[in-house]
């Protein structure tokens, strides 16, 4: 029973630490395929709760398997909301949001820019892009997220990067001329 | 040419990281976040709605006719007569064959009791003629 319950703990704390460590990314990733930051939090409440209940063998490295996760729970949310009656709109939801990004005060402004840049890209670019630059992962760990070829992953991350950067053209250069 | 795209790239992810994806919300013990909770407490209030508005509905329905009548043969024996004499289609059609200008008063009279007062104030009647 020792055993049994030892062992329990020490899965629930290697859970939690997946929460700490890979959260904040898992979230922003959730949120550039749900377009809402409120629903993505669901999701990855989601995902950890199955993780901490059930009995699931996770491979290791953690990571790619909690992004595939993230992503199916986000997806069959979207066809669940597709068949749902919204109970809220955007402009309901002001009091709730709440920013994909933190910056410092500075960069505030910033901040909303780049969310709104994300936006506007089409999804499969957005994910791969959320994935390469805030999960921090190789192209070959997206491919096996997404299931998909490496090739693929790069040329989507190429597109979204071009169209981001036109996008957040003026705060580069205000920023490099800070730099000097 | 390459090299020098490969940097801008580079110097732009480098940028892109300054900002920092904000931190979820703890992960709840009991599997709903607050907003999912949020979402279900309204569901259920209107499904209760629902439910109290149904027995209202049907509780009204039941009473409305006891409660009516009971005042019309506390305190307006007559109109109860009339009422029922108003709506008696025979009656009417007879009346309007013999005396039109009676049947068009008789009717007039009914329709205080048939008809919803419109000059009432938060009536629905009210608020379309408000429109």
């Amino acid at each position: 029973m020792m055993i049994f319950n030892r062992s329990a703990k020490s899965r629930s704390d290697e859970v939690r630490g997946w929460y700490e460590q890979f959260g904040p990314a898992l979230v922003a990733y959730a949120s550039s395929v749900l377009g809402d930051r409120s629903r993505a939090e669901d999701a990855l409440q989601q995902v950890f709760l199955k993780l901490l209940k059930g009995n699931i063998e996770v491979p290791s490295p953690a990571k790619p398997y909690l992004f595939r996760a993230v992503r199916n729970t986000a997806l069959s949310m979207t066809r669940r909301s597709n068949r749902d009656v919204p109970l809220e709109d955007e402009g309901q939801r002001g009091s709730t949001y709440q920013q994909w990004f933190e910056a410092p005060a500075e960069l505030g402004y910033w901040s909303t820019k780049l969310e709104s840049a994300i936006r506007e890209l089409p999804v499969e670019q957005s994910e791969v892009l959320v994935m390469k630059i805030w999960g921090e992962m190789t192209f070959d760990e997206i491919a096996t997220v997404l299931d998909i070829s490496m090739n693929t992953v790069a040329s989507r991350y190429r597109y979204a990067l071009a169209k981001l950067r036109e996008r957040m053209q003026p705060f580069e250069v205000q920023n490099e001329h800070a730099a000097k | 040419m390459n090299m020098q795209q490969n940097n801008d790239d580079q110097k732009f992810e480098n940028f892109l990281r300054q900002f920092r994806p904000a931190k979820p919300q703890a992960l709840s013990a009991t599997g709903k976040s607050v907003v999912f909770s949020a979402r279900f407490a309204l569901r259920v209030a209107a499904g209760l709605l629902l439910i109290v508005g149904g027995f209202f509905g049907i509780y009204r329905i039941g009473k409305v006719p006891m409660q009516s009548t009971m005042e019309q043969s506390q305190t307006r024996p007559a109109a109860k007569t009339n009422t029922a004499q108003a709506i008696s289609l025979g009656r009417l059609t007879r009346l309007m064959e013999e005396d039109p200008a009676k049947a068009d008063a008789e009717l007039d009279k009914a329709s205080r009791w048939l008809l919803p007062d419109v000059r009432r104030s938060h009536g629905a009647l009210g608020a379309l003629a408000a429109e």
